[in-house]
C-alpha cells in the first residue's frame, strides 16, 4: 500500500510517499527557516502563504523521487491538527482535493501521533506498551501508549513547552532562530556547572514546568549585566540545557518505573538535540530500559512520520466509506484519533 | 494603581481579588519583558475563575480558549510581527465577544487594533525578584473596575 502524506501544521511544508508503513519512497521537507530567520520567529500568516506556494511543487517532487504517478497511489494522508489553523488548512485542502479526484481514501492524522510513529520507520520497532516522551516547540508530554492509537497522558507541562524555553532563551541571548540548534551549538563549548538553575517540579510526579527556568535564566543575565559582569553565553546555554536534560531524564525514568514499562520512545523536534539523545542513551542503558529514537530527519516535522501513522491507522480503523469531511483542529489532543 | 508584589503568594492573593472584581466582556492587556510573569498571572486569575485545566503559554498556538465561570480567551502576540498578521488572525473577533473575558499578552503589538476600552497591566522586575504591577484604566468602564478592586482591598 502506497500512501502520499502531507504535513503543514507549523513551520514545515512536507510531503512523503510511504509503502506499507515503513518503506520511505520519498521524503521532502521545504525548510522555511530562511524566511523566518528575518523575523526571529514563526509568523503564522507568512507560514500559511509559504505552504500554499510550495505544496503543489512538493507533491510533484515526492512523486518524482518515488518514480510513480498519482494514479498508483492507494491513499492520501494529511495532518489535521494540532497546529496553526491557516497552515493546517493548506495541507488539508490539498489532500482533500487529491483524494476526491483520485477517488482514494483520505486518512486524517494527528500530528502528535506522527511524532510517536516516527520510531516505526526504523528497522527496530517499539512493541507495546511503551512510554513516549513528546517534546517540541508546542508540546511537552509523557504518554503511555498501550496499543496502536490507545494512549493515556501521564504528565504534561503546566506552562511552557521545552522547545519554547529554548526559543525564548535564545532570543534573550540574541542567538537567533530557531532556538534549539543555536543553544545546543553554543552549549558545546560551555561549562554546564557554571550556573545552577532551578529544576521545577522535579519532586512532583510527572508534570513539567519550564516557565520558571526561562525566568531564572533571564534574571541571571539581567543581574550579571547590572553588575557589569561579562556574560558567558556558552556557559549559560550549557547550564540551561543541562537543567532541561535533568528534568526530562528524571520524569521519563519515573514514568517507566511507576508504570512498570521498560520501553521508552522519544518523539518531537527537540529530540534532534544531540546532547539530549546522548543523555537518554546513557540513562536507559543504566536502567535497563529499551530506548527508541527516530533518525534526525524524522524528529523535526516531516511527512514520512505522518505516512507511518496513517498506514497503521488505516489498518486498524478500516475506512468503510471514503470520507472527505476532514476538518482541521488546531487544539487536537494526543488522545484523539 | 501601583503594586509591588514580593512573592508568588502575594501574586496569588492579588490574582484572587482581581478575578473577583472582573466582569464579563472585559479585555485585559499585559505588557512586560520575558519572564515577568504575564502567563503566570493569567493562570492564577483563571484558577479563581474556576478553570480546572492548566492555563499554558499560547506562544505557539497564538490563542487558547478556556471555560471557567465564563469563557476566557488567552491571546499571545509574541510571534506577531505586523498589523497584517493581526488582521489575518481576525483579532477583532475576540474583542467583540460580549460574554467572554479576553487577555492579551505582548499587547503593545496591537497598534491600531487596540479595543476602545481596556485595562492595561504593565509588569516590571523589581528588586530581589519582586514584580511591580502598574494598572491603568483605559476608558470609564475600567475606572470603575479599579475602584471595585480598591474596595475589595479595604
Amino acid at each position: 500500500m502506497k500512501i502520499l502524506a502531507i504535513e503543514s501544521s507549523c513551520d514545515e511544508t512536507a510531503t512523503a510517499i510511504i509503502e506499507n508503513g515503513n518503506k520511505v519512497l520519498a521524503n521532502i521537507v521545504a525548510t522555511q527557516i530562511q524566511k523566518h530567520r528575518l523575523f526571529g520567529g514563526v509568523v503564522p500568516e507568512i507560514a500559511s502563504r509559504m505552504h500554499a506556494e510550495k505544496i503543489n511543487f512538493l507533491i510533484d517532487k515526492a512523486l518524482e523521487e518515488a518514480q510513480m504517478d498519482l494514479k498508483s497511489l492507494d491513499a492520501i494522508a494529511v495532518t489535521y491538527g494540532p497546529g496553526l489553523e491557516g497552515s493546517l488548512l493548506i495541507g488539508v485542502t490539498a489532500a482533500k482535493t487529491l483524494a476526491k479526484l483520485l477517488k482514494k481514501p483520505l486518512i486524517p492524522v494527528n500530528h502528535l501521533h506522527g511524532h510517536i510513529y516516527a520510531s516505526f520507520l526504523e528497522e527496530r520497532k517499539p512493541t507495546f506498551p511503551f512510554i513516549a516522551l513528546l517534546i517540541s516547540g508546542g508540546h511537552t508530554q509523557l504518554v503511555l501508549v498501550k496499543n496502536h492509537f490507545e494512549m493515556e497522558i501521564l504528565g504534561t507541562t503546566r506552562d511552557d513547552a521545552v522547545g519554547e524555553a529554548f526559543d525564548k532563551v535564545a532570543r534573550f541571548l540574541d542567538l537567533g532562530y530557531p532556538g534549539g540548534p543555536v543553544v545546543e551549538s553554543a552549549a558545546t563549548t560551555g561549562n554546564e556547572k557554571a550556573y545552577h538553575f532551578p529544576r521545577a517540579l522535579i519532586k512532583e510526579k510527572l508534570d513539567f514546568s519550564f516557565s520558571g527556568l526561562k525566568t531564572a535564566v533571564i534574571q541571571k543575565i539581567l543581574k550579571e549585566k547590572k553588575e557589569h559582569k561579562q556574560i558567558n553565553t556558552a556557559d549559560v546555554c550549557a547550564s540551561f540545557q543541562k537543567c532541561v536534560i535533568d528534568i526530562l531524564l528524571t520524569k521519563s525514568l519515573r514514568a517507566c518505573e511507576t508504570h512498570q514499562v521498560h520501553k521508552l520512545v522519544l518523539a518531537g523536534g527537540v529530540v534532534a538535540n544531540k546532547a539530549i539523545r546522548a543523555a537518554f542513551t546513557g540513562m536507559t542503558e543504566e536502567n535497563n530500559i529499551e530506548l527508541f529514537i527516530p533518525e534526525f530527519k524524522f524528529c523535526t516535522d516531516n511527512a514520512a512520520m505522518i505516512g507511518a501513522a496513517a498506514f497503521v491507522h488505516y489498518q486498524k480503523f478500516k475506512f468503510k466509506k471514503k470520507n472527505y469531511m476532514v476538518k482541521v483542529n488546531p487544539n487536537l489532543s494526543v488522545l484523539c484519533n | 494603581m501601583k503594586l509591588n508584589l514580593k512573592s508568588l503568594t502575594e501574586l496569588e492573593q492579588f490574582a484572587q481579588k482581581f478575578a473577583h472584581a472582573l466582569k464579563k466582556g472585559s479585555c485585559v492587556t499585559l505588557h512586560g519583558e520575558l519572564g515577568t510573569g504575564k502567563t503566570t498571572f493569567i493562570a492564577l486569575v483563571g484558577k479563581y475563575l474556576n478553570v480546572t485545566e492548566y492555563i499554558t503559554s499560547p506562544t505557539f498556538t497564538l490563542v487558547n480558549k478556556y471555560q471557567g465561570k465564563m469563557e476566557i480567551y488567552h491571546l499571545d502576540l509574541y510571534r506577531i510581527n505586523s498589523e497584517t498578521d493581526l488582521y489575518n488572525m481576525d483579532i477583532e473577533y475576540y474583542f467583540r465577544k460580549k460574554n467572554a473575558l479576553v487577555f492579551v499578552e505582548w499587547a503593545e503589538k496591537l497598534e491600531s487594533f487596540y479595543p476602545q476600552e481596556y485595562l492595561k497591566i504593565e509588569i516590571e522586575f523589581g528588586e530581589n525578584n519582586t514584580r511591580i504591577f502598574q494598572i491603568t484604566a483605559q476608558g470609564p468602564k475600567y475606572e470603575d473596575f479599579i475602584q471595585r478592586l480598591n474596595t475589595v482591598d479595604n
